[in-house]
């Protein structure tokens, strides 16, 4: 390429640095750090629970302490009625509830997500098929229909996590498709597709890294989600089957046999309680750092 | 050639600026939006404010109605209004300037007016705000300003949303919006930018006459320097926060002294050039205002600039030859321009 | 002026039409032009006249209803997706907002790389000295510019980006769409001058799309006027300046703002607003708002024609030439 003259315009400009990128960032502040300490730790106890020095969450114990017995020294939340270590059913229901939990979040993600992504880039008469389909399922009632679904088909996790899952898909879908159209809107999306980019060039590389964020967010709000379904879904009956504890069977253990087993209550339910909140407000934190970015520009 | 110019007899000015400093705190540091702007508006007058982004002429604008988000924001110096001081007036007293004797004209009228209230409305809500008339009253002098403003069948488009008319239409609704309650001065954003040239002569004149008809001053704020050319008494070229040239709107043309301002005149395009005329382009780009470098603003792209202009800031002095004419710079250009000479320079 | 034999670019008889809810909105009607090569051609018309939506029918970035556009020898129009695929990388666009040209999550030197990688012309140590060559050709640092993203540019340096990703592939013809209408008017000096050497330094054709008559005049040799979906004159930048022989193109020109304060002050030369592209006006579009409007003007559509040299009027009633 030949040497264009040398004019002023072009010396001064190349003397112009780019502005450095922004050091100063509000930090994320000392509620997210407690809330992320909690989520670590259930994390860790639920994937570490076997090696932990916790009881079997299903074993009796008969004679000692018995049915019903107050924290102590070798129970730290009790027993439940049927002499079973409180403390350890609650570890290993962190466990489930966070396994179903991320099982239908990933569903819900991956599905809800793609053709979310998939729905807004085509446009046309797929994405009005899809997006009818879908506000239909947001209009369904979802708890009665896991119910129904859970009563057919018989109590298992798997089951449990598939249907939360598929109902969760058409929230998500909505919200992913409407980030992915104010991306795909935009004239870098144009200007790849008329450097001879392919769709799938232009989604995996223009789209997606700019609809990510969002992604992450809901992922964690819809985390939140399941998991309060699922207790949800325990305390009717309907979640995994017993002896296996989760949370909500916790509560529905409490309810059903009306004691005044204070830890049996309270415990599973603070323990749902400051999961949903560090979950949400995580969530909301990571919301406010990365959606501005963009409109920061 | 140029408007009407100020009102005869030596009144007090209507509005005196003196030393308006406006500061904004940032994550970064404090961002000096408007440091340190004087001036004067006789009653009648139009003054243009002229500058590109980050020249702080909306702040300033902003700043005479109080019209900036509290938090961050510290208005420093004086607004005196017909003798009233407007910096640190309370929320009342300003409530009683705004609109009623000092107006407002922005920049998108889509997004000033609000889209679920019929236009009609929206200027009726306004006279009903300050001169306390009836509903009937308020609606009919509605109708009645829309004519004034040029809209074609008023009583009708009275009942519009905003998003049923078309830019240049909502532009004149918020004008008459603005002087419905007959202010003493008119405060324009950039009223034109974004309409067609043939509404952007169109919407000028209109504010022309309206002005004219309503011995109103007036404040044009533009980047443009054509709008300034024939429609303004005096131009005010603001860079970096500050003003650095004032002056009669014709000397300013004849006889450009500050380097920015003959910068910015260089890179305008021009019809009576050939096509191909190389632009005499600034180079650089407008300084951070939040870091400000000792010395003239202007100076790392001033193509005169010496080692004075970078240690000191210069003061805004008056033309020895010419005190109308006012300009902040230790090199003023010396020799008028011929407005009509060819550019300097290759054509290509 | 034959410029159809040697045309590099042959657009005929054009129309896109939109529709939006069972409204039919024709945005482009009929229009036709060529561009030689290494010429400039300003297409100037105000909001809603349609001058984008040709540029990116030309593009292909929108399919045209009908109407031919003729690169070279190759029919874009009738080309499948695999061969417009490769066709379309002759025609490059740059378009009006710089910031959202650019995808705010890449490095800039991936960004202007990205039509290497697509078609794997070049890779390792030869990509990043394309990449760095092109970056100081629109007057950016390449070891500081290159690495960083698009937010740390300003607005005028994210343009002189989108021109260095735009000339990656060496198109033959660069498509400008309101390329500096969203900056300050110094760094909109520079990017034309940027724009002006970078033609003349790579041959380059340019369609240049515009509301300000000043900035086409500027980088014009030839100038087409667009109203309302149509054409209404098409002259060389000088002879349409000076002698405009269509009434919107005179009204266009008295409108601006000269910065020159002894100018005569016309008072508006145009009223009324120009009418909806849902519904324009039979005949000659422009009828509605023109002082010499006649009966004919209703019943009869003006087609182009050829008045002077090169100098083309779509009117019933043309102005008088003006003398030199």
């Amino acid at each position: 390429m030949p040497e264009p003259e040398s004019h002023e315009a072009l010396d001064a400009a190349v003397e112009e640095a780019p502005a450095p990128l922004a050091e100063r960032r509000d930090p994320m502040g000392a509620t997210f750090w407690v809330c992320m300490g909690w989520l670590g730790l259930l994390a860790v106890v639920a994937v570490f629970a076997k090696y932990l020095p916790l009881q079997d969450p299903n074993a009796p114990n008969y004679l000692d302490p018995g049915a019903n017995a107050g924290p102590s020294l070798g129970h730290l939340l009790g027993t439940d009625a049927l002499t079973r270590d409180i403390l350890s059913r609650l570890a290993y229901g962190a466990r489930i509830s966070l396994v179903i939990g991320i099982g239908a979040t990933a569903i819900g993600i991956g599905i809800g997500g793609s053709l979310g992504m998939l729905s807004a880039y085509v446009r046309g008469r797929f994405d009005a098929g899809v997006s009818l389909v879908m506000y239909s399922g947001l209009a369904f009632p979802a708890i009665i229909a896991v119910i129904a679904v859970i009563s057919f088909w018989g109590r298992s996790q798997w089951h449990v996590i598939l249907v939360l899952g598929l109902f969760s898909v058409p929230l998500i879908f909505r919200l992913v498709r409407a980030a992915t159209l104010s991306c795909a809107t935009k004239e870098y999306v144009t200007a790849a597709k008329s450097q001879g980019a392919t769709a799938l060039r232009v989604v995996a590389r223009d789209i997606f890294p700019n609809v990510a964020p969002s992604l992450v967010v809901y992922s964690v709000f819809t985390l939140g989600g399941v998991i309060a379904t699922e207790g949800a879904l325990a305390f009717l009956g309907f979640s995994v089957l017993p002896p296996t504890p989760s949370w909500g069977t916790l509560i529905y253990d409490a309810s059903n046999d009306a004691t005044t087993n204070l830890p049996l209550i309270f415990a599973p339910a603070i323990a749902i309680f400051l999961t949903l909140f560090s979950l949400n407000y995580v969530g909301e934190r990571f919301r406010r750092r990365y959606e501005p970015l963009e409109s920061r520009l | 050639m140029s408007t009407s110019g100020p009102v005869a007899g030596s009144h007090p000015a209507l509005l005196s600026v003196g030393d308006l400093r406006t500061s904004f705190s940032t994550p970064r540091g404090t961002l000096v939006a408007v440091d340190g702007v004087s001036f004067e508006l006789a009653r009648g007058e139009t003054l243009g404010v002229v500058g590109e982004s980050g020249s702080g002429k909306t702040v300033l604008a902003r700043s005479i109605l109080g019209l900036l988000p509290g938090a961050r924001t510290t208005i420093e110096g004086s607004v005196r209004f017909d003798g009233d001081e407007l910096v640190g007036a309370s929320a009342q007293a300003m409530r009683a300037v705004r609109g009623a004797r000092i107006s407002m004209v922005f920049q998108d009228p889509m997004s000033s007016l609000n889209p679920v209230h019929r236009v009609g409305n929206q200027i009726a809500e306004a006279l009903r705000v300050h001169l306390k008339v009836s509903r009937r009253v308020a609606r009919e002098a509605a109708i009645g300003l829309l004519a004034q403003v040029g809209i074609p069948s008023p009583a009708e488009r009275a009942r519009a949303y905003p998003l049923q008319l078309s830019g240049g239409m909502r532009q004149r609704v918020m004008i008459a919006i603005a002087l419905a309650c007959g202010p003493e001065l008119l405060l324009a954003d950039e009223p034109t930018t974004g309409l067609d040239v043939t509404i952007q002569a169109q919407i000028l004149d209109l504010l022309e006459d309206q002005r004219r008809l309503r011995q109103m001053a007036m404040i044009l704020v533009t980047h443009d320097l054509g709008v300034v050319a024939t429609r303004t008494d005096r131009v005010m070229v603001m860079y970096a926060g500050r003003v650095v040239e004032l002056a009669p709107t014709a000397r300013l043309f004849e006889h450009v002294r500050m380097p920015y301002t003959e910068g910015l005149l260089g890179s305008m395009p021009r019809l009576d050039e050939p096509s191909h005329t190389r632009l005499a382009a600034i180079p650089g780009r407008p300084p951070d205002l939040v870091t400000r470098p000792a010395g003239c603003a202007f100076s790392p792209r001033c193509p005169y600039a010496t080692a004075q202009c970078h240690a000191a800031s210069p003061p805004l002095v008056a033309d020895p030859a010419d005190p109308d004419h006012l300009y902040a710079c230790w090199h003023p250009i010396a020799a008028a321009r011929d407005l009509h000479a060819p550019r300097g320079a290759d054509a290509r | 002026m034959h410029a159809e034999r040697g045309a590099l670019l042959d657009v005929r008889d054009l129309h896109v039409t939109f529709t939006k809810g069972g409204h039919v909105v024709q945005a482009v009607s009929g229009v036709s032009f060529t561009l030689a090569r290494g010429e400039t051609l300003g297409l100037v018309g105000e909001s809603g006249c349609g001058k984008s939506t040709t540029g990116r029918a030309v593009a292909q970035v929108i399919r045209p209803t009908s109407g031919s556009v003729r690169l070279g020898d190759v029919e874009l129009t009738a080309a499948r997706s695999r061969s417009l695929r490769r066709e379309r990388t002759r025609l490059q666009m740059i378009f009006q907002d710089p910031v959202s040209s650019l995808n705010p999550r890449r490095r800039v030197r991936d960004i202007v790389a990205e039509p290497l990688d697509i078609w794997g012309l070049a890779k390792g140590a030869e990509r990043a000295r394309i990449v760095d060559d092109l970056l100081e050709a629109v007057g950016l640092d390449p070891r500081l510019a290159g690495p960083s993203y698009p937010r740390q540019f300003s607005g005028g340096q994210c343009q002189r980006i989108s021109i260095a990703r735009a000339l990656a592939m060496r198109p033959e013809v660069l498509i400008c769409d309101e390329i500096v209408s969203a900056l300050d008017v110094s760094v909109q000096a520079q990017i034309l001058n940027l724009v002006e050497d970078l033609k003349a330094s790579l041959g380059l054709t340019v369609l240049f799309i515009a509301h300000d008559l000043a900035v086409v005049k500027n980088v014009s040799d030839r100038v087409a006027v667009m109203y309302l979906g149509r054409l209404c004159e098409v002259a060389t930048a000088e002879s349409l300046y000076r002698s405009p022989r269509h009434p919107y193109t005179a009204a266009l020109l008295a409108a601006v703002l000269e910065p020159d304060p002894r100018a005569p002050r016309h008072h508006a030369p145009l009223q009324g607003e120009p009418p909806s592209p849902l519904s324009p006006p039979s005949g000659c579009r422009f009828r509605t708002r023109c002082p010499n409007a006649q009966a004919r003007c209703a019943e009869e559509v003006p087609e182009l024609r050829e008045l002077d040299a090169g100098h083309k009027v779509a009117c019933h009633f043309p102005l008088e030439r003006r003398a030199a």
